[in-house]
């Protein structure tokens, strides 16, 4: 007895423990119906909790005008909780009710209903087979896009329009650019851009259907470059070489490139002069630098003589007793020579035996006893060179003959025929060069002139320091005498330091110098 | 002077007879163009056919957008089962419901099936839109829509009759189909069930007529113009 009531409570026991996981199933839940070709469509639903018994599913549906319920025709094809409906069972423009019971052994739950119009729920599946291809049109790559209708049949009597959208997008945008392609299987997308991977995707709709999903996406890169490209870099680097050779070629050789293009200008270069010495500004360099230690070459021509250059002035205003002009005046020596006319005279300007460094001309002197070269007395010219010292030196030695200060030797003589238009020089005194006074010779005929008188030379009228020489305003004749008025450059009252710069002879020209300008060997 | 005018003058004249006589021949040539007859422009069947089906579509957009506006303003439940199912008042027709039907439908049936639907849409729509334009509950934007639905009815129609027509020239339906006049006996039993309805489900009731008019026409033309894919 005891026994069998421990039994059947255990059993009891067991039955509750048992029972308590078995339940009627839970509701099932229609999710939706799908026509994929607006002839056949699928329904679907979610179970409801499990209940843990062994469920079936039931779906039945009515049609709105009829009473007449049935019972779903196909519950596999399209897959596990569905219910697929085929042509026959489909009607157009007509609403079904749906209901799906689940059913187990303890109970059974029903859904709620479902009320569809199929032509309400057409949507397609999205197109199958989506290929790419990148293709050359005149050398311009351009995708091309092709794909397939999701519906099987080809022929569809007009029943069915499928129209198409595609979108695309370079691989690292997140904008898509869209297309429509209506009827269209095919595309092709000229704006791309090489060495880009595109994605594509692509849709359909039936008419005013809702659109499918997107298809799966397809990319594709597009190429670099075209075999056309690849040539166009070949040559560009082929012609390139030549290039940097010539370039390498400069630089290595720029020496000689440069001499070629930019052939060096000789500078102004007195034959015998350094202008180096010149710029010093010492007397002794600039002695150096005109004399040297060479002899001076022979000068041929007359017109390559340069001048002697002392500053001359019409003015006596103009005189400058500034001890820096007449100091840099003093160091500024233009070598020149001239013809003596048919006897030449020799000079000397030599060493002073007071030991002052006055470098001489070495190619002086005719004076016997002195330990310089002499000049050669031969009928050429020579350069020569007044200075103060050396003029200083002369003074006493021979009287001043001559146009510039040049002392001569004792038996020198003043050629008779000097040209009127120079002044003898009487003597040096100090630092001034005093000038023989001129006789004014009578005017001869007017027809004869003397050759020799330029129009375009003044007399010296009076030297006024060994830098400064007056001119005389008188004519050389009286009847000249409207001639010499137009020479007056040395009136020109220039600012004294820009005529002096030791080294540059031009300098003084402005403030008048007696002849032409003085060439420069 | 008077010299220089004369040839203007005839050159002017020359000018005004020749553009008179291009304006005559371009005039000529519209209206009435039998066919076979040289330097016509005759519309084919084919394209006619085209046309209306592009009308109708357009149609069947407009109505579902309204639809869909009306939906978000009055946001029926989709699936209340207490909801009375639709009576349009178009449902007297019978029309077929699915592609094997309206195929083994005889031409000139489905002919008549399109041209009752359109010729029973016409006054409701109408109505339709004067009662949105007077009522200010609604945008300008739905009674502009309502106003080219109604407008497209009955150019659709019109475009059907001459559809109609040309079958008929050409031999490819009888002479069964009723003209003009016979469209208005067709609206008659169905003239007054439509101002009961609500414009919520006269507007339910015409998407789907026009979607039934489009696909008709579509499947008629595949029967009649059979072109690829047909």
């Amino acid at each position: 007895m005891r026994g069998a009531l421990v039994l059947g409570v255990l059993l009891l026991l067991s039955a509750a423990v048992w029972c308590h996981d078995a339940s009627p199933p839970g509701k099932p839940a229609l999710i939706g119906c799908r026509s994929p070709d607006k002839e056949t469509f699928t329904c679907w639903w979610t179970p409801g909790s499990p209940g843990g018994l062994p469920t079936v599913h039931r779906l039945y549906y009515h049609r709105a005008e009829s009473k007449d319920v049935r019972e779903c025709p196909d519950y596999t094809s399209g897959g596990s909780n569905s219910c697929y409906f085929d042509k026959s069972q489909t009607t157009l423009w007509v609403e079904y009710e749906l209901t799906v019971v689940a059913t187990n052994a303890l109970g059974n739950a029903t859904s709620n209903t479902l009320r569809i119009d199929v032509m309400n729920v057409v949507r397609p599946y999205p197109p199958k087979n989506v290929v790419l291809q990148v293709k050359q049109s005149n050398d311009n790559p351009y995708l091309f896009i092709g794909w397939q209708s999701p519906l099987n049949k080809t022929k569809t009597y007009g029943w069915v329009t499928i129209k198409y959208q595609l979108r695309v997008r370079p691989e690292k945008s997140k904008e898509w650019k869209i297309y429509d392609t209506d009827l269209q299987r095919n595309f092709s997308l000229h704006t791309v851009d090489p060495k880009v991977t595109y994605e594509v995707e692509v849709r359909c709709a039936l008419d005013h259907s809702t659109w499918s999903e997107w298809s799966t996406t397809a990319s594709i890169k597009i190429p670099g470059s075209s075999q056309k490209d690849r040539l166009l870099w070949v040559l560009m680097l082929v012609s390139l070489i030549p290039l940097l050779t010539a370039v390498c070629a400069l630089v290595v050789k720029r020496n000689s490139v440069k001499q070629c293009l930019l052939p060096p200008v000789p500078g102004p270069k007195i034959i015998g002069v350094d202008p180096r010495l010149l710029k010093s500004g010492r007397a002794e360099d600039v002695v150096s630098a005109l004399f040297g230690n060479q002899k001076l070459a022979n000068m041929k021509a007359r017109t390559e003589e340069t001048e002697e250059f002392i500053s001359v002035s019409d003015s006596r205003d103009w005189l400058l007793p500034d001890e820096r002009l007449s100091e840099k005046v003093r160091s500024l020596i233009i070598p020149n020579s001239f013809v003596f006319g048919a006897k030449t005279q020799s000079f000397e300007l030599e060493k002073a035996a007071d030991g002052k460094e006055n470098p001489v001309l070495d190619r002086s002197s005719s004076r016997p006893g002195d330990g310089r070269t002499p000049l050669s007395p031969a009928p050429e010219l020579q350069s020569l060179r007044a200075s103060k010292d050396a003029a200083s030196r002369s003074a006493g030695q021979c009287p001043a003959h001559s146009y510039v200060d040049i002392p001569t030797p004792e038996d020198c003589r003043t050629p008779e025929a000097t040209s009127d238009d120079y002044s003898r020089v009487k003597g040096v005194h100090g630092e001034d060069v005093l000038l023989e006074e001129e006789r004014v010779p009578p005017c001869p005929d007017a027809q004869i002139q003397p050759a020799n008188v330029a129009s375009d030379y003044s007399r010296v009228a009076e030297v006024n320091s060994d830098t400064t020489v007056l001119l005389q305003n008188l004519p050389v004749c009286k009847e000249r005498q409207h001639h010499d008025a137009g020479w007056t450059v040395g009136k020109k009252p220039e600012p004294p330091g820009t005529e002096v710069s030791t080294g540059s002879s031009t300098q003084l020209v402005g403030s008048g110098y007696v002849d032409s300008v003085p060439n420069f060997c | 002077m008077s010299g220089q005018m004369r040839p203007a003058c005839s050159v002017w004249l020359l000018l005004v007879c020749l553009v008179l006589y291009s304006r005559l021949k371009v005039a000529a040539s519209a209206p009435t163009c039998t066919n076979g007859q040289a330097g016509c422009h005759v519309l084919s069947l084919a394209n006619l056919f085209d046309r209306v089906i592009q009308h109708s579509a357009r149609m069947h957009g407009i109505s579902n957008d309204l639809h869909s506006e009306f939906e978000l303003y009055f946001l029926p439940s989709k699936n209340q089962i207490g909801r009375v199912s639709r009576n349009c008042h178009t449902s007297t027709i019978l029309t077929p419901n699915g592609k094997e039907n309206a195929q083994r439908m005889a031409r000139e049936e489905l002919t008549e099936v399109i041209l009752k639907l359109l010729v029973a849409w016409g006054d409701p729509l109408w109505h339709f839109h004067q009662s949105l334009a007077h009522n200010h509950e609604f945008s300008n934007f739905s009674s502009n829509k309502s106003l080219e639905m109604s407008d497209m009815v009955h150019e659709l129609r019109k475009g059907v009759q001459k559809v109609i027509e040309k079958m008929k020239m050409l031999g490819i339906i009888g002479n069964s189909l009723g003209g003009l006049g016979s469209s208005e006996s067709l609206l008659a039993p169905v003239s007054a069930e439509w101002r009961l309805m609500k414009d919520y489900d006269l507007l339910y009731c015409f998407r789907r007529d026009s979607s039934k008019i489009q696909n008709y026409l579509k499947i008629l033309k595949c029967r009649i113009v059979p072109e690829h894919g047909c």
